[in-house]
């Protein structure tokens, strides 16, 4: 399988999905012109490779600046999607990675942690990058 | 017309607005102006938090006028919508003002929704939005729905808004929100 690899845009993050060393960073703004015509080929890719990555041991990096309430929807469908593979045997730790002086950020991710019934994602604040 | 340029300059900065425009918001646009207030308020060391609300509540305002207002470009209702947005400072504070025109008739469902959203406390949004996130998205919303109520988080003050009728079809909606 592929990696997938995404250039950031003003208004989309940038997809780095390494399959080979099971590492994928979801970085920067969301607001999409089109939200499922951006995300609908992140979800075919990360669907194949859930179902070919048996017992690897899997790290997510979500840091996004700033996402839209349309996206904010999408990622409630990708955290639902990490916790019934974990549900499943998969090993998938997440980080939340958010801005230090923006406290809204945090608890953004906590919102989503909420919703997770088998996942402990991981916060860590980092001081705000240009 | 030009010399009443100077009246209109200072009319303008008498509220305290440094930003205005005028026109259609499809998503190029909406970009833009997004990206200007956030370089003029990072030159400006805006707080990342102030600074981080201000972009969302601008966004998600300039989105609802995409997707609601009844005004068109060419009168083409697949088009996209037109409005007015003006940025603001109030004190230590930023406002967002957006106006557009909406047929008459859909006046009431949209005051009901803004007062339900004035009268919730931080906790209560927070929930609000969680559950209405977790919900599918109303037939006739072709946002997430959320819009409002991510608009009504990221404020520092309860929303202000007011309708005014224009003819027998439409009325002139402006909302407010101070960040």
């Amino acid at each position: 399988m592929d990696n997938l690899f995404i250039n950031r845009t003003k208004t989309t993050p940038e997809i780095n999905f390494d399959c080979s060393h099971h590492v994928l960073n979801i970085t920067g703004k969301s607001y999409p012109e089109n939200i499922s015509e951006f995300y609908g080929p992140i979800f075919a890719w990360l669907e194949e490779y859930l179902s070919l990555v048996d017992s690897k041991s899997i790290t997510i990096n979500i840091h996004l600046t700033y996402f839209n309430s349309t996206s904010s929807k999408v990622l409630l469908d990708l955290f639902d999607l990490l916790d019934e593979a974990v549900d499943d045997g998969k090993h998938i730790s997440i980080n939340w990675i958010y801005d230090e002086d923006d406290p809204d950020a945090l608890e953004f991710g906590e919102e989503f942690q909420d919703n997770l019934e088998h996942i402990q994602m991981v916060f860590t604040g980092k001081a705000e990058s240009q | 017309m030009i010399d009443i340029i100077y009246e209109c300059i200072h009319d303008l900065k008498k509220e305290n607005i440094f930003f205005y425009y005028n026109g259609i918001f499809p998503h190029e646009v909406t970009t833009e102006i997004a990206e200007i207030i956030l370089t003029k308020t990072k030159l400006e060391y805006v707080k990342t938090i102030t600074r981080n609300r201000l972009f969302s509540v601008i966004v998600e305002q300039m989105q609802n006028m995409y997707y609601y207002s009844d005004k068109h470009l060419n009168g083409s209702e697949t088009s996209a919508g037109e409005g007015t947005i003006m940025v603001g400072y109030e004190g230590a504070h930023y406002f967002v003002i957006c106006a557009n025109l909406i047929e008459t008739k859909k006046i009431n469902p949209l005051r009901k929704k803004i007062l339900e959203l004035k009268g919730m406390s931080r906790d209560q949004l927070k929930e609000y939005y969680n559950y209405r996130r977790k919900q599918k998205s109303e037939i006739d919303s072709k946002g997430a729905s959320l819009g409002l109520i991510e608009i009504a988080r990221r404020s520092s003050k309860p929303l202000e808004f007011c309708f005014k009728e224009i003819d027998s079809k439409y009325s002139f909606f402006t909302l407010k929100t101070t960040v």
